[in-house]
């Protein structure tokens, strides 16, 4: 699941250049959507298949070809249910929750953090949602930590680096890096 | 390598499918491989090797409209003891254990088997036809049955019919029509 980050750059008569990262760009519920659906069609058609498979071989055997057959339903079933749970765990679930994520960030007011970021070991899988790491941001004397998904975390840039996030919910949903300017 | 370690990341989920397929697949096959004692004619075989699919298969071929399968099994004397296996139709078993089954086998119906055939009698009474000459080697359904093995003394072979038999007699003989085919399979 790659997300094209919207890239907003603006320019500032100090020389220096602001990037903002959006890691859920405006469409991002109808894409995440859209692809949760084709990976739930594509999961279904593939465990019908697999069952009208096993079905047409139970329905094709007779005395003489019994223990074959048996042999072959049990492999095909055997097999192609490991795919589907395969499909299931890793493209079917996580798109729904990806989604349910999405929409409770969505048109929530965002605040903004800024500070030193570093990166906290450990990953958390929250039941039921994303798998999220923490940030942690040190602004002066205060610290504080927020959430970021997993599958962002490599398009950070190198850290520990003073940065801006922006959150809702404790969730990273934008940062904006200071670059020098060209 | 991603890839891989994630699909073992639910190994518990696929063995526990592997397990609940395994099960239910199994079910239908007996349902779907199987019917009542009524419909069906059973035959066992205490023979080193039987290809029974294949045996099965060729005696349907014999069996009345009333039959809707055959099935053919191995069994030895311990099976036997268990009673699900003295529910058959035909029984085949060499001669040095014929005396310790034989009050599970009806007398024979000789109207109904071909005539010229190797009886086996006990107290004047025939028992079983001989499917098996050591002596000459000779057999019914070599095809199908091994009735001698490398370092295996050769004996003599007999077939009986089950005292529970549902098919021989009335209201069909079904399991005669079956054996009098056997006996003259190659």
């Amino acid at each position: 699941m790659i997300f094209i980050a919207s890239r907003v750059r603006s320019w500032y008569n100090t020389g220096m250049m602001n990037e903002m990262i959006e890691l859920y760009p405006a469409d991002a519920v109808r894409r995440e959507t859209r692809r949760y659906k084709l990976w739930r069609c594509f999961t279904v058609s593939f465990a019908l298949a697999a069952l009208a498979a096993c079905v047409v071989l139970v329905c094709k055997t007779n005395t003489a070809n019994a223990p074959r057959m048996q042999w072959r339903v049990c492999e095909l079933s055997a097999v192609s249910g490991c795919v589907v749970i395969f499909l299931c765990k890793h493209f079917v679930l996580p798109g729904k929750r990806e989604i349910l994520h999405l929409r409770t960030l969505r048109d929530e007011e965002r605040q903004a953090v800024s500070g030193q970021v570093s990166l906290l070991p450990g990953k958390i899988s929250i039941p039921g949602s994303v798998r999220i790491r923490k940030l942690q941001v040190r602004t002066g004397e205060k610290t504080r930590t927020v959430n970021i998904g997993c599958r962002f975390v490599k398009r950070l840039p190198k850290l520990p680096a003073a940065l801006t996030l922006y959150t809702v919910h404790g969730y990273v949903i934008a940062w904006e890096v200071r670059h020098e300017a060209d | 390598m991603k890839l891989i370690r994630a699909f073992f990341s639910a190994a518990p989920k696929y063995l526990l499918w592997l397990v609940m397929s395994t099960i239910f697949w199994l079910w239908i096959f007996t349902l779907v491989t199987n019917t009542t004692a009524e419909k069906k004619v059973t035959l066992y075989a205490e023979v080193p090797a039987l290809e029974d699919p294949g045996l099965a298969a060729e005696l349907e071929k014999a069996a009345p409209d009333s039959i809707k399968m055959v099935q053919a099994h191995s069994f030895d004397y311990f099976v036997f003891q268990s009673g699900k296996v003295k529910g058959g139709d035909i029984y085949i078993v060499p001669a040095s254990n014929v005396e310790e089954y034989l009050p599970d086998f009806l007398p024979l119906d000789l109207t109904r088997l071909p005539e010229g055939l190797s009886l086996y009698e006990s107290g004047g009474t025939a028992y079983g036809v001989r499917v098996y000459d050591a002596g000459s080697g000779e057999g019914a359904a070599k095809r199908y049955i091994s009735y001698t093995l490398p370092g295996l003394a050769a004996e003599d072979y007999y077939l009986f019919f089950g005292v529970e038999s549902l098919h021989c007699g009335e209201p069909d003989a079904a399991a005669y029509d079956v054996a009098a085919y056997l006996l003259e399979l190659p």
